[in-house]
């Protein structure tokens, strides 16, 4: 059954993507609002996974209470990250906040791997390994759950910034840093509340995303690149694009690995990236970050 | 001429200290360490310390020459010499191929390209097994003899790293002093004023690339046939960001400081023996209070608190983007 | 005789006409003035004179060369020196380094020359000092050959710049709105230096300027502009008093007097 197969793995492919798109959200408010290149986001998609984990299996809590225990915990860390990273080195450059960043993801990799221990984890099954039958489909609950809540998030996430007077702070911030503190907007505190926020959703791509793969240290970093690279092909700075950008870099990792042998799925993610470099560099949506000419 | 001769000697004394005192292996692999950290400064230092582009495929370059010169040596036979500089060359050669498609892309895609390229280029290494042993890893062997000298002898090895060194810095220091460390300076400070100027940006930005693959690559030779045992696990990202920190921890912008930081980064793990598991947490916050507090560097911020007491005056106000001599 | 000549050069951005079929010709040795009011496309003429960009109409001709497909870096080492308006000097090296970077473009030993210290690169790194020195020295800022550009008052700095494009031994120098920022004083020296510039070094000067009373004191030759199209080029005395340069100045007539 063809057509069987290809609707198999254009589930995953979208499933995996909407992970790799949260996390690429993340990236995009924080350059948005700050326009830093955040390195450690990967390592809250990394807390997250291993929260979910201790949550789940030694305190014994049901899957709703993880997620909404590992946005809070994450979302902290966020927070505490703004103030121990970020504002200390707000007026650097390029290459300061990056390596700033770069080291606070070492930090993180390593203190996990402290309390967590080397070994890749085996997660919980909040479904208990259920699947169900949909004509030649073999649906996996956990790809439906990703696709609920991403979307369910990417609706509040379009409240928040179109409905609310927080967003549309957040919105000015983002278009022009400088103006919005001339008319009293306390930026700073804005810089904070986005790192809080896309670091909850990072910890919350990793709480979905540990079910459906083993877990090891490293899951944060490959994950980030691959955002990057969502990020880059979506257009920079665009959420829209992110989101997109994401879902593609999922389908063309999945339907890679299908054709080639899984050895190269990480290639042609980048393979990619580097082509839309080469051929595309303005992404699939217009730039919206304008750089000093 | 001048500043060779002083480090060779330094080389030298380090070297017959060595084998005097009969420093231990573990001693003494140490310091061959720290010789090709600091090489591998040395390469981070022209690409980003002078040209200002901030690429982090550096453990991709260190990783080919390491190969290059593992292969060479063990499944064709040849000799020392001609691996060790056929493994720069190849290096350099790659620098190029990641240098000349990405001339154009803005510093947050050029830093993203090159860690994929760097990725890349390690799963690559890991894939061709039939070459490189993939992940199992290769084992080297090569004819060590050479001129009546066995350089498998750890204190002979140990001389020719420092010598290497040596002459990478001597060559270096002359280096930035011309036309072309001037030009690259250039490059880092103001693009556009450089090329309005006269500096070919694009013929230098790729001469950049390469002559920091190259000698990324000469480390990685150097390395590969010390430890004799290859894996790609030796050359993941990790390596890169030691070498960011080492750079910027003894500062950039200047030799000395990327020496010195190679030095202290590769000694530190030995001073903090026992916090062996929480030796990145140590060093992720050692970068941070770095680029918190002396985001030149040690050497830069002694240069800094140096010229002020110097120079009594004001010290140099240092620019809104961390820019200062 | 002339020495730039612009053909019908046109730029346009996207949608916007920037400079619409501009024929200007620059005679050796003169100091030719480039005026006109805010957006009539002068900064864009100065980029398209030095390669920044590249017209999309028209070619662009220097010592009866066609160089409209030259970049930047090529058309310094045939002689094309320019100053900016923000003053871009290398920020982490001396004033004397950067003034001996105006040579990056006309310097011959090649790389391995260099590395290996050849003779010529010798000579030629020793060359380009004496020449830097003596631009500084021209321009009476010689002492503060060591110095860093930012502990420089904002006159040196522009004095540093322009010495930059004399040591270079270009042959045409753009001046881009040098007398940004100066008070009365710093102006009328601003003024000499050029003409003594000109003079000495018989240097062809094209020059942006907003300062119509500078402008019209130290030029030769002038061109106005007006929403990218060429209005006149001529004499000092004859751009002032046609009609259409006073039209488009109008409000400003006192600056014309």
């Amino acid at each position: 059954m063809m057509t069987g197969i290809y609707a198999q793995l254009l589930i995953q492919g979208l499933a995996i993507g909407a992970i790799y798109g949260l996390l690429a959200l993340g990236f995009v408010l924080v350059i948005n609002a700050v326009n830093i290149l955040n390195f450690a986001q990967g390592e809250f998609l990394m807390l997250g996974a291993f929260l979910g984990v201790t949550l789940s299996t030694v305190a014994g809590l049901p899957f709703a209470l993880v997620m909404v225990g590992v946005v809070l915990i994450t979302g902290l860390l966020g927070i505490a990250f703004d103030f121990a990273v970020y504002r200390p080195m707000r007026h650097g450059d390029f290459a300061t906040h990056l390596i700033s960043t770069l080291a606070a993801a070492i930090i993180m990799r390593n203190v996990a791997q402290n309390v967590w221990g080397p070994e890749a984890r085996s997660y919980y099954e909040p479904f208990h390994q259920k699947v169900f039958q949909l004509g030649p489909l073999l649906i996996n609950p956990q790809h439906l759950l990703i696709f609920g809540v991403t979307l369910v998030l990417v609706g509040l996430l379009w409240v928040l910034f179109h409905r609310t007077g927080l967003g549309r702070l957040m919105r000015a911030t983002a278009q022009d840093r400088a103006t919005a503190r001339l008319v009293g907007v306390r930026v700073d505190r804005i810089g904070t509340i986005t790192f809080g926020l896309a670091s909850a959703i990072g910890g919350l791509a990793g709480v979905l995303l540990a079910p459906l793969f083993l877990v090891d240290l490293n899951v944060g970093f490959i994950a980030a690149l691959k955002a990057f690279v969502a990020t880059i092909i979506g257009g920079w700075g665009s959420i829209p694009g992110a989101l997109a950008g994401g879902l593609l870099v999922g389908l063309i990792e999945v339907f890679a690995t299908h054709a080639f042998s899984s050895d190269y799925k990480d290639t042609a993610a980048f393979g990619v990236l580097m082509l839309f470099l080469v051929f595309r560099p303005g992404g699939m949506f217009p730039e919206r970050i304008g750089e000093k000419a | 001429m001048i500043r060779f001769s002083a480090f060779a000697v330094a080389a030298a004394a380090i070297a017959a200290c060595s084998a005097y005192f009969n420093f231990n292996s573990y001693l003494t692999s140490l310091i061959v360490f720290a010789a090709v950290h600091a090489l591998l400064c040395l390469g981070f230092y022209v690409i980003f310390g002078l040209t200002g582009i901030l690429s982090l495929a550096h453990a991709a370059f260190m990783a080919i020459g390491a190969y290059a010169s593992g292969i060479l040596s063990t499944r064709y036979g040849w000799p020392f010499p001609a691996a060790v500089v056929s493994a720069i060359l190849i290096a350099g050669a790659t620098g190029a191929l990641l240098g000349i498609p990405t001339l154009r892309l803005k510093s947050h895609y050029l830093v993203l390209v090159t860690i994929a390229f760097s990725e890349v280029m390690r799963q690559l290494i890991a894939n061709v097994d039939s070459l490189t042993g993939g992940v199992q890893g290769m084992n080297l062997t090569w004819s060590s003899r050479f001129w009546g000298i066995d350089f498998a002898n750890p204190h002979v090895y140990l001389l020719l790293c420092l010598l290497i060194l040596a002459g990478c810095i001597g060559a270096l220091l002359r280096l930035r002093d011309t036309r072309i460390g001037r030009s690259l300076e250039a490059i880092r400070d103001d693009e556009l004023a450089a090329n309005v100027m006269g500096v070919d940006t694009t013929y230098f930005k790729i001469l950049a690339f390469v002559v920091s693959a190259g000698i990324a690559g000469l480390a990685g030779a150097l390395y590969a046939h010390f430890v004799v045992f290859l894996s790609p696990e030796h050359f993941t990202f990790d390596i890169t960001i030691l070498v960011l920190a080492m750079a910027v921890t003894g500062g950039k912008r200047s030799i000395a400081g990327v020496v010195i930081g190679a030095i202290i980064l590769t000694f530190l793990p030995e001073v903090l023996r026992g916090l062996k598991d929480w030796y990145p947490t140590v060093y992720g916050l050692l970068l941070l209070l770095v680029l918190w507090f002396a985001p030149t560097g040690l050497v830069g911020k002694l240069h800094e608190l140096w010229s002020a007491r110097r120079h009594r005056q004001a010290s140099p106000i240092p620019l809104e983007n961390g820019l200062t001599k | 005789m002339s020495l730039l000549t612009l053909q019908g050069v046109g730029k346009t951005f996207g949608g916007v006409v920037a400079v619409d079929n501009a024929s200007i010709v620059v005679e050796a040795g003169t100091i030719h003035g480039l005026i006109g009011p805010n957006g009539s496309g002068k900064s864009t003429t100065l980029n398209l004179i030095s390669g920044i960009y590249r017209p999309t109409k028209g070619r662009v001709f220097f010592k009866g060369q066609d160089i409209t497909d030259l970049p930047p870096h090529r058309r310094a080492a045939i002689g094309l020196g320019r100053t900016f308006q923000n003053i871009r000097l290398f920020p982490t090296m001396t004033v004397l380094e950067n003034v001996m970077l105006g040579r990056a473009g006309h310097e011959q030993a090649s790389i391995f020359g260099i590395a290996f210290g050849s003779r010529r690169s010798h000579q030629e790194a020793k060359d380009t000092r004496s020449r830097g020195m003596e631009a500084l020295t021209f321009l009476g800022i010689g002492r503060h050959a060591d110095s860093l550009p930012q502990n420089l008052p904002y006159g040196h700095r522009r004095l540093v710049e322009i010495a930059r494009v004399i040591a270079s031994g270009a042959d045409v120098v753009l001046l881009d709105e040098p007398a940004a920022g100066m008070n009365t004083g710093e102006k009328q020296e601003l003024a000499v230096t050029i003409q003594r510039m000109n003079e000495r070094y018989r240097t062809t000067v094209i020059l942006v300027e907003h300062d119509m009373r500078l402008l019209m004191s130290v030029s030769t030759r002038v061109s106005v502009l007006n929403f990218g199209r060429l209005i006149v080029t001529g004499g000092v005395a004859e751009v002032q008093a046609h009609p259409e340069v006073i039209r488009a100045y109008l409000g400003e007539s006192e600056a014309l007097a």
